[in-house]
């Protein structure tokens, strides 16, 4: 298959680094707001917050990785289909090409959840936030 | 020559769009008049059924010519010919009905499939002559061949159908008609209402900012003369158009939140066709009763009350009603009953759904919930029969394909207490076996704007809709367990309940507040209060799941996140409330009766006589009886004897009135083993409630108890 040719800024990467998002999923990024908790709608759900007057739903993306919650202060909002959710992370470092389908790891590593893609060895994995909402820990009872 | 007018592909899907919504009226009309005209042709007639009936095909084949869909102009032409020769004929019998229904059910798959919808294979030519030859039958004509002249002949004009002479003098334009009106989409209405949720929100926000100028005019170092001056000449200045703005989003709150309404009596339309179409198939006998359509309800309210009643409806002729040998082995006549009844109640709609048929049976609906693996067999056998029959709507308890291993209940009721969570209403139900099953949905009148208390716990705002908070005190104790309204004791939430709010800690709560549901109370502690605010709330954004803490969500003027809380929920965090059976053989003093006792905080349940009354107190875990004297069965003097007779009813509060028993009833009631006898009268409830305490447990004076 012929690769087409890398375009700079397709992917923002998220610190400390591993991660990464597609730019075409995200729609803001903003200090960490306050936001008011909401026990019950699952683990990695944190609570609701307003974006710009509208209110979006809040997961962290340390409870979901390995169920500690995230210290740093930077959400990312992203889209996911027709809904919107912000994401609590450590923060964004930098703009990176979008990987080129043939240089693709389609080897992930044992236990990764579905919504991290595969990447190009060495490169940050990139988080699919549709795949990432049917994450265990975004359901009730989780 | 002019070129006749084609519309587009766009034109012709939107207009097929309203076709499609506007004959879902039409459809229900006939369908509605068909079993009226079936059960009672000439009251139905009378009632001027048959010409309302006729005149919503003709509107049928009206639309149909206007977005091309001949094949629902012809079947509603020949409808429309079948249902004139009924009438005349004064013959609406159940091949007649039948063929109706047939050529509804056509029409319909047609316009969905039109419409966007899974395209349909209706035999239209068949059923066109069928209806025709029907048509032709009942007229006593001979059948002939359907010429196309018959069927696409110009419409006849109103008069022609209804059969009335027109009227002499000026016609008024349609516009100046007061009645005059014009459909209007709904997503059209939904952008107007946002648009009044931004202007209440403007409106508040200019509030506040008002009031952080004058906070900042009455703060010491801010204070000067020349910013006082200024401070209250804006203050003055901004007063009145903050009145005007006020009255106005009010007032077109108001006009949508209207517009947005349709009346509750189109959710009942479908359901006379349901019963009658699954009794048949079932070999049932049933009657519908539906009053309290005239309600008016949020259309986004109607697009989830509506199908939820049909499943109700459907599900209580299937597993509620039932056969008629059954009935008749029962005792009861042959023909079961289902009502229907709507009520209003502070914002709130009521529809109960109740039948007169066989009850839940709680050993099937245990045994279902182990093989399900929704309970172990220990859990299912230590459930009450009020838990075991709320089984019923959880989620994952019965599938459709399953749906006969269960006597009773189950058939997607979980479907349908999960739509009507999505708008902020629920689903219960209670049974008494043998007697009959009564759901209750209950929904909110409108999504509009609503008062809340804004209150801060721990750092973020909540909300308490302004008619579930009865009271609101300041605390001492910060950690009290109970609180003193109006010198009544009501216990605080939990902590755990609390933490569950607060998750990240929360400071000494300073106020609390007296929230109620179910006529139970329970105080929930705050830091602080806010303000009273009237805002449009929404449900949780997607793709959160429903959480029983938080019933919907706001942003308030100055951009915090309020929660609105699920009052149900904290609710719970009292024991459970007493329950008591109320035996009566008159409708009304047992309905008077739980009336009363409900508000007051009890679970109650009725027998109409005295062998049921016995059944469901060895089957229940009341705490409490009250039962009449004079009873079918057993009657109350027995009755009471036979509850102290039974060890496993040890304890039992046993209260005996009686409105018309001789002077001995008294003396026997107490010898029976009654605690207490007294004489049933009006305004005799108090004391009953009184009367009916458990020794032990919450009293009639702690209103969490009751």
């Amino acid at each position: 298959m012929k690769a087409e040719k890398a375009q700079p800024g397709d992917l923002i990467e998220l610190t400390p680094g591993g991660r990464a998002l597609r730019q075409e999923d995200l729609v803001h990024i903003v200090n960490r707001p306050s936001v008011a908790p909401l026990e019950g709608a699952g683990d990695a759900w944190i609570g609701l917050a307003n974006l710009g007057g509208n209110l979006i739903p809040v997961a962290d993306l340390g409870l979901l990785e390995n169920g500690s919650p995230s210290s740093g202060t930077v959400m990312v909002a992203v889209t996911a289909g027709a809904c919107r959710f912000g994401l609590i992370c450590e923060g964004v470092s930098r703009t990176l090409p979008s990987p080129s389908p043939d240089v693709l790891n389609d080897d992930p590593m044992p236990g990764d959840p579905a919504w991290l893609l595969p990447s190009p060895p060495g490169e940050p994995r990139v988080i699919d936030p549709v795949l990432l909402l049917k994450d265990p820990g975004l359901r009730p009872g989780s | 020559m002019s070129q006749a007018f084609r519309p587009d592909d766009q034109l012709r899907r939107e207009l097929l769009q309203l076709f499609a919504s506007e004959s879902r009226d039409e459809l229900d009309a006939i369908s509605g008049g068909l079993v009226a005209l079936e059960s009672d042709t000439e009251a139905a007639i009378a009632a001027g059924m048959v010409d309302q009936m006729m005149r919503a095909a003709h509107s049928l084949k009206g639309g149909a010519r206007a977005v091309e869909l001949d094949s629902v102009d012809r079947l509603s032409h020949s409808l429309e010919d079948l249902l004139r020769a009924a009438g005349d004929q004064r013959r609406f019998d159940g091949d007649t009905v039948d063929l109706a229904y047939r050529s509804l059910d056509g029409i319909e798959a047609i316009i969905d499939g039109a419409s966007g919808g899974t395209p349909a294979e209706v035999e239209v030519s068949g059923l066109v002559d069928e209806l025709h030859s029907a048509a032709l039958a009942l007229s006593g004509e001979e059948v002939e061949a359907v010429g196309e002249g018959n069927s696409t002949g110009a419409p006849p004009p109103p008069e022609a159908i209804t059969g009335a002479t027109k009227p002499a003098g000026p016609v008024p334009a349609p516009s100046d008609s007061p009645e005059a009106t014009v459909r209007v989409r709904v997503s059209k209405l939904d952008g107007l209402m946002a648009a009044v949720r931004e202007l209440e929100a403007a409106r508040v926000g200019v509030e506040h900012a008002t009031g952080v100028l004058t906070a900042n005019a009455e703060a010491e170092d801010l204070r000067t003369r020349e910013y006082d001056s200024r401070a209250g000449a804006i203050r003055e200045a901004t007063l009145a158009p903050l009145n005007r703005l006020e009255r106005a989003a009010r007032e077109v709150a108001g006009e949508v939140s209207e517009a947005r309404t349709v009346p509750l009596s189109l959710a009942f339309d479908p359901l006379p066709r349901a019963v009658r179409e699954l009794a048949r198939e079932l070999g049932r006998e049933v009657e519908l009763n539906a009053s309290g359509g005239e309600v008016d309800v949020d259309r986004a309210v109607m697009e989830v009350l509506r199908p939820a009643l049909v499943h109700v409806i459907r599900n209580a002729v299937d597993h509620g009603i039932e056969s008629p040998a059954g009935r008749t082995a029962a005792g009861k006549d042959e023909r079961g009953v289902i009502t229907v009844f709507a009520r209003t109640a502070s914002g709130v709609l009521e529809v109960e759904v109740a039948d007169d048929g066989a009850g839940i049976d709680a050993a099937t609906v245990r045994r279902s919930a182990v093989a399900k693996g929704l309970l172990s067999p220990e859990e299912a056998a230590a459930l009450s029969y009020d838990d075991t029959i709320e089984l019923v709507t959880r989620p994952g308890f019965s599938t459709r394909e399953k749906v006969t291993e269960i006597s009773g209940r189950g058939v997607g009721l979980d479907a349908v207490n999960e739509g009507l969570g999505s708008i902020q209403g629920s689903l219960s139900l209670s049974s008494v076996p043998g007697s009959g099953t009564k759901f209750l949905m209950t929904v909110p009148l409108t999504i509009a704007a609503t008062e809340v208390i804004v209150a801060e716990l721990g750092g973020h705002a909540i909300g308490i809709p302004l008619t579930e908070s009865s009271r609101v005190t300041a605390l001492d104790d910060p950690d009290t367990a109970s609180v003193e309204f109006d010198g009544v004791t009501v216990p605080t939430c939990s902590p755990k309940t609390l933490d569950r709010l607060a998750p990240g800690g929360r400071g000494p709560a300073s106020v609390a507040i007296a929230v109620e549901s179910g006529g139970r109370r329970i105080a929930l502690p705050v830091d602080r209060l806010r303000s009273v605010l009237r805002l449009s709330t929404m449900p949780l954004p997607h793709p959160l799941p429903r959480v029983d803490l938080i019933r919907a969500a706001a942003i308030l003027p100055d951009g915090d996140v309020l929660r609105v809380i699920e009052i149900r929920t904290l609710i719970e965090d009292l024991p459970p409330p007493p329950k008591v059976l109320v035996a009566d053989d008159s409708a009304a003093w047992r309905e008077r009766a739980r009336r009363y006792l409900a508000s007051h905080g009890w679970k109650v349940d009725t027998a109409g006589d005295g062998r049921t009354a016995l059944a469901m107190l060895e089957e229940g875990s009341f705490d409490s009886l009250l039962t009449d004297v004079e009873m079918p069965g057993h009657d109350g003097i027995e009755l009471t004897r036979l509850v102290r007779e039974n060890p496993d009813l040890d304890g039992m509060r046993v209260v005996v009135w009686s409105a018309s028993a001789g002077e001995e009833a008294g003396p026997a009631a107490l010898s029976a083993g009654a605690d207490r006898f007294m004489t049933k009268e009006p305004g005799a409830e108090a004391d009953a409630a009184t009367a009916i305490q458990p020794v032990t447990g919450p009293t009639a004076d702690d209103p969490a108890g009751p």
